[in-house]
């Protein structure tokens, strides 16, 4: 009987959450990435200072898009990448856990997800300082959040399924790529063909699906308001195009559900090789 | 007795004239005295209208000059015009006008003049058809009116290329939406030789409307929250200068007509995804120059027009910057700056018929790779503006959604150091360096 009362109990999936989010922030800390990611967001943030007169706020919303799609999202992808490698000396033991892969997991992605997002939403605060907080920058600030959160779970995924540094490196640099030029082109080449032309709604959903693309399109025919003389271009478009919000919004939870799966799915191929 | 019976009579007589006589000076109006003394006045009087509401309508059919004091106010029977000028050299002005029949098969307006050289000035015209409509009368003036419609259409307007401009002579009011059942700000017809200038426009059909009317000069003007702008057709020799174009839900249409002068206008925020800061159809020797093109669906659209010169203007924030058709030849583009227009440029092939360079000067395009190593301010390597979408915005609209992408952005980097071939877009040979500014 006292032999069996000495048995330590199982943690609590709960209790494993909340060490492995403490642990991310811990790590965080350490690493200098979350600062160069956190100077980068806010570098970005002051680029619609730049604008002369009192037209920085008037012109925010275009400046950060482009400091998200061609800055922003390439640094959440690296810190997640770099997410996923912190810990991988230590994966033969965390795979003995008795608590398994799963709520570990769960943690450092949450983490994860609060620290780049958390950092990100900075980007506004220099357009703020100078006076300048409107609703449009609300959205914009609220969809760089989401689409950094997005990719730090897309490198998160793709560190485990690419353990070695290097090839990890160039497999987040093409996926940065393919997200932000290479779906344009494929689009943009595939447009001509009779089969796409007959069927728009394909080609638009494969855009839609794009989080990249979905906050360029909310950024600049929802909050800029942008005049776009392609309203005729089929039901589907004229949705998008009066949701966009809500679509990226929706989109951005899907892409971060997909990217905690295929980190999940990644570690687990880790485990079946060793 | 028959005494007693003459003065009897007598009495009933004169009882029922004065009765008549009572009544009469009981049921006469304001409006009938002006009336009378319209009607009594010789010609070239100046009959100054004191504060008060004249009920009209109102027939001037000799020369006279009707003048309102600040609170006089003209209105209609809602059956007719309210004021009709049939006669040459009238002046009225200092009036609110009110209250026209809305009858557009009859062309019913708040002032309808038939009368050469027609001044009118100062008015505030309101809940009516038409604000003032001209026909068959030459060398009008009209000056400093305040025009306010029921309100402005956005959503029935179609798109001029496709369902094109009307004319006739009791044109465009065959309309089938009762939206639309709402005349024109300032409706010109068959005419020569206006001067139309410093009024306001607001919330009517089409703000100004030509048809064959000609020699025109249109200076200072504000027109917004209309459908048309400027709708306009079979209208040559005429001048427009320093006016606002804003907020309507179509833009400015102007077809079928040649020898026209645009200069120091402000095209702006005409939005609706049919709408175009400009439209040239048919347009012929006409100069474009150093106005401001800002914000528009489509900021400038030639299509079969030649000899176009466009010169200096700013072309700036719309989302299609300039469409050039195939079909429009003998265009001279210089000196135009193009900025943030998320496509500066559309044609529908190499656009080889028209000239981006005119006498050693292109046109200012942001964020082109500029260089100038003698520093004369012309870039030293020509700059190619491709259109991506070319036709593919028409068969396939959805294509615009790629607007302002990576991806596209990309291909206009590479072609504009490398010409990709088969691409449509065009050459400026000698870019400029710096904007130039509107004076």
């Amino acid at each position: 009987m006292h032999a069996v009362s000495e048995i330590p109990s199982l943690p609590s999936v709960r209790g494993v959450v909340g060490a492995a989010l403490r642990r991310e922030w811990l790590s965080h800390r350490l690493n200098r990435f979350l600062y160069s990611h956190v100077a980068l967001v806010l570098v970005v943030g002051a680029l619609p200072l730049l604008t002369p007169g009192d037209g920085f706020s008037r012109g925010a919303a275009w400046w950060l898009l482009h400091g998200v799609l061609y800055a922003v999202s390439l640094s959440s992808l690296l810190l997640g990448l770099s997410s996923a490698h912190a810990e991988a000396e230590e994966y033969v033991w965390i795979m003995g856990q008795p608590a398994g892969i799963g709520p570990w997991l769960t943690g450092k992605a949450a983490g994860l997800v609060l620290l780049t997002g958390g950092s990100t939403a900075l980007i506004c605060a220099p357009v703020m300082a100078m006076g300048g907080g409107t609703r449009a920058l609300a959205v914009v600030t609220v969809g760089a959040v989401g689409i950094s959160a997005v990719c730090a779970l897309v490198g998160f995924a793709l560190g485990f399924w690419v353990r070695d540094g290097v090839r990890g490196l160039i497999a987040v640099v093409a996926g940065w790529f393919v997200m932000l030029f290479g779906v344009d082109l494929l689009l943009l080449a595939l447009a001509g063909a009779p089969w796409v032309q007959a069927n728009p709604d394909v080609w638009i959903a494969l855009l839609m699906a794009n989080p990249l693309d979905a906050f360029r399109i909310t950024v600049l025919f929802s909050v800029e308001r942008a005049a776009f003389s392609g309203l005729g271009a089929g039901a589907l478009t004229n949705w998008w195009s009066a949701n966009a919000v809500m679509w990226l919004g929706v989109l951005c939870l899907v892409w971060v559900m997909l990217g905690g799966l295929l980190a999940w799915l990644g570690l687990r191929r880790r485990t079946d090789d060793v | 007795m028959k005494l007693r019976c003459m003065l009897g009579v007598f009495l009933w007589v004169a009882l029922v004239a004065g009765s008549i006589a009572v009544a009469s000076a009981v049921d006469s109006t304001p409006g009938d005295s002006l009336r009378v003394r319209i009607v009594a006045a010789v010609e070239g009087a100046t009959l100054v209208v004191e504060a008060g509401d004249y009920a009209g309508p109102f027939l001037i059919s000799k020369p006279v000059r009707l003048l309102g004091r600040p609170g006089a106010t003209l209105s209609g029977d809602k059956k007719t015009h309210v004021v009709t000028i049939s006669a040459a050299d009238v002046e009225i002005g200092g009036f609110t006008i009110r209250g026209s029949g809305r009858d557009l098969s009859k062309d019913q307006a708040a002032i309808h003049t038939t009368g050469a050289r027609s001044f009118i000035h100062d008015n505030r015209i309101v809940d009516s058809l038409h604000g003032i409509y001209v026909r068959r009368a030459d060398a009008c003036r009209i000056l400093n009116n305040v025009i306010l419609g029921d309100g402005a259409v956005a959503s029935t307007v179609g798109d001029p290329l496709t369902s094109g401009l009307k004319p006739g002579e009791s044109e465009l009011c065959d309309v089938d939406s009762p939206q639309d059942r709402r005349g024109n700000g300032i409706h010109l017809w068959n005419s020569v030789g206006h001067v139309i200038a410093g009024n306001t426009i607001t919330g009517t059909r089409d703000g100004v409307y030509f048809s064959f009317t000609d020699s025109a000069v249109v200076r200072d003007n504000a027109i917004t929250k209309v459908r048309y702008g400027l709708h306009y057709m079979y209208s040559d020799d005429n001048t427009f200068e320093r006016n606002l174009f804003s907020e309507n839900a179509a833009g400015s249409a102007l077809m079928y007509s040649k020898g026209i002068l645009l200069r120091g206008n402000r095209f702006v925020a005409n939005r609706s995804h049919r709408a175009y800061g400009i439209l040239f159809q048919s347009v012929d020797n006409t100069r474009v120059e150093e106005n401001l093109i800002e914000g528009n669906t489509l900021g400038f659209y030639l299509e079969n027009s030649n000899n176009v010169t466009v010169r200096g203007n700013q072309v700036v924030g719309n989302y299609i910057g300039m469409r050039v058709s195939d079909s429009t030849a003998g265009g001279r583009f210089s000196e135009n700056s193009f900025r943030g227009n998320i496509h500066p440029v559309e044609t529908s092939g190499a656009n080889l018929a028209n000239a981006w360079t005119v006498d050693g000067r292109g046109n200012h395009w942001e964020g082109a790779l500029t260089l100038d190593l003698d520093r004369d301010g012309i870039a030293d390597l020509p700059h190619r503006e491709p259109d991506l979408f070319g036709g593919w915005r028409r068969s396939f609209p959805a294509i615009g959604l790629l607007s302002a992408s990576p991806g596209e952005k990309l291909l206009r980097l590479i072609h504009s150091r490398i010409a990709l071939p088969s691409l449509p877009g065009v050459t400026d040979t000698r870019p400029l360096i710096t904007a130039r500014e509107l004076p």
